[in-house]
């Protein structure tokens, strides 16, 4: 190969290099927890339903369920049983269910909880910080994170107990 | 050849404006890229001809490595004027992420954990200092409740970014709203700024305040739900408790540029080439 047609290729990949950076158009919003999978969950420290503070990175190498709720959100109310029911099924597996509420307050999150006999951890996320880092669409957004503390799963909507079992068992298989 | 290198400079510096001074719309009109590429091929031509005559292979490939630092400079000033993107202010809400021309943009929780301005790829991104209102919302018996915003850039932000803007008496002001869905409420904020606030002797403040107007599910506005917070003061409007928190936080200006590697390498070895052949000269006319 010549010193000419070097040049020329060398030219050429120069110019495609100035010029491709800026054919990467469009605007998109990453929409809905599914957009944060591969990510590190943010560790946002909060307290719990008493009071107690907490923080995701106490869970790390636990599978974490992360669900956000709110007492107003019917479908949040219909899901929390089958969330009670995973968190007794596979606790000994190492997995921990975490209710964060989102915006209320923790006499009202705690009233709520305690009217299901919910046996799983409540947190108060009274910034709804939660909510806006994995950019929830709606509540309730589950989440599922790995023993790594990487989102494997995210969730808009609620979840059938079959779902959250389906998204569970891969990442004990994994584990 | 003085000729030359004057040309050589003007393009050069044509093209270094647009990495050191990013955001002027003059760099995408039509006749600066003209301009350029003008320049750029008289100076091809005149760079061919001084590559005849040349006598000595040292002053061949100094005008050679010129015309291609030159070449590939010019080259990145004008495909930036006639393909990048015009420059654009992105708002984002804290805590949100969003993909734009290829860049990964995150606008972080804390304002104090903002970015400060950056190069990324062939991009300049500048934070911009913007007024957003925090709001903190209680239920008539103190109880905080959730705010969510359906129509807003992030649906769990309590932080409303004021984007929209509407006119009220002849003056432009920003608006957002937001739900309380636990207690079947809307409510609109409107952003009054100091100028604002200044005609309005009843508030006694200083600065900034926020207007809120408090409706129902239906749209409806509820009795007694019109009322003004200064920052950090609660409001009780409509069976809710208002906090309205004035901050700074930025929006980002994206800014594309000319590829600044391209630029970088290419204005140095056209400057070391000049220096070479302006060398070779000085050494040829004491000979």
């Amino acid at each position: 190969m010549n010193t000419r047609t070097l040049l020329w290729i060398g030219g050429v990949l120069i110019a495609l290099a100035i010029i491709v950076p800026f054919f990467r158009g469009g605007t998109t919003h990453v929409a809905g927890p599914a957009g944060t999978v591969g990510m590190p969950a943010p560790v946002v420290p909060m307290h719990d339903d008493r009071g107690a503070p907490v923080s995701l990175a106490d869970y790390r190498g636990k599978i974490v369920v992360l669900n956000l709720w709110a007492s107003w959100c019917p479908p949040c109310r219909a899901e929390m049983p089958d969330l009670s029911r995973l968190y007794s099924e596979y606790g000994r597996f190492g997995v921990v269910v975490i209710g964060v509420d989102q915006g209320e307050s923790p006499q009202r999150a705690a009233a709520f909880a305690n009217s299901l006999r919910i046996g799983y951890p409540i947190w108060i996320d009274d910034q709804q910080r939660y909510g806006r880092t994995f950019t929830a669409l709606g509540l309730p957004t589950t989440v599922f994170i790995r023993r790594d503390g990487v989102v494997a799963r995210g969730f808009d909507g609620a979840l059938t107990l079959d779902q959250m079992t389906n998204a569970l068992k891969p990442l004990l298989d994994h584990s | 050849m003085k000729f030359s290198l004057i040309l050589v400079c003007i393009v050069l510096a044509g093209v270094l404006v647009e990495v050191l001074f990013p955001g002027a719309r003059a760099y995408q009109n039509g006749w600066y890229n003209v301009a350029l590429a003008a320049l750029a091929i008289v100076l091809a031509m005149r760079a061919r001809s001084a590559f005849a005559a040349a006598k000595s292979k040292r002053v061949r490939a100094a005008i050679l490595v010129c015309g291609f630092g030159v070449g590939a400079v010019a080259f990145a000033g004008v495909s930036f004027g006639l393909f990048a993107p015009d420059p654009q202010t992105v708002i984002g809400a804290p805590g949100s992420s969003m993909a734009l021309e290829g860049l990964e943009l995150h606008f972080p929780l804390a304002t104090e954990d903002a970015p400060e301005r950056r190069l990324q790829g062939s991009y300049i991104l500048a934070p911009q200092p913007r007024t957003v209102v925090g709001v903190d919302v209680f239920d008539a018996a103190g109880h905080h409740v959730t705010i969510t915003q359906p129509t807003g850039v992030a649906f769990l932000s309590p932080v409303l970014l004021m984007q929209a803007t509407q006119s009220i008496g002849g003056i432009t002001v920003p608006y957002d709203s937001f739900s309380v869905p636990a207690v079947h409420r809307v409510v609109k904020a409107v952003l009054l700024g100091p100028d604002v606030v200044a005609k309005m002797p009843q508030l006694a403040a200083d600065g900034s305040a926020v207007l809120f107007d408090v409706e129902n599910d239906s749209e409806v506005e509820v009795p007694h739900g019109i009322g003004v917070a200064r920052d950090g003061e609660t409001l009780r409007l409509g069976g809710l408790q208002l906090r309205p928190h004035l901050l700074s936080y930025p929006a980002i200006r994206v800014m594309a540029i000319p590829n600044p590697i391209v630029v970088g390498l290419g204005t140095l070895a056209a400057l070391v080439a000049m220096l070479l052949i302006a060398n070779a000269r000085v050494v040829r006319i004491q000979a």
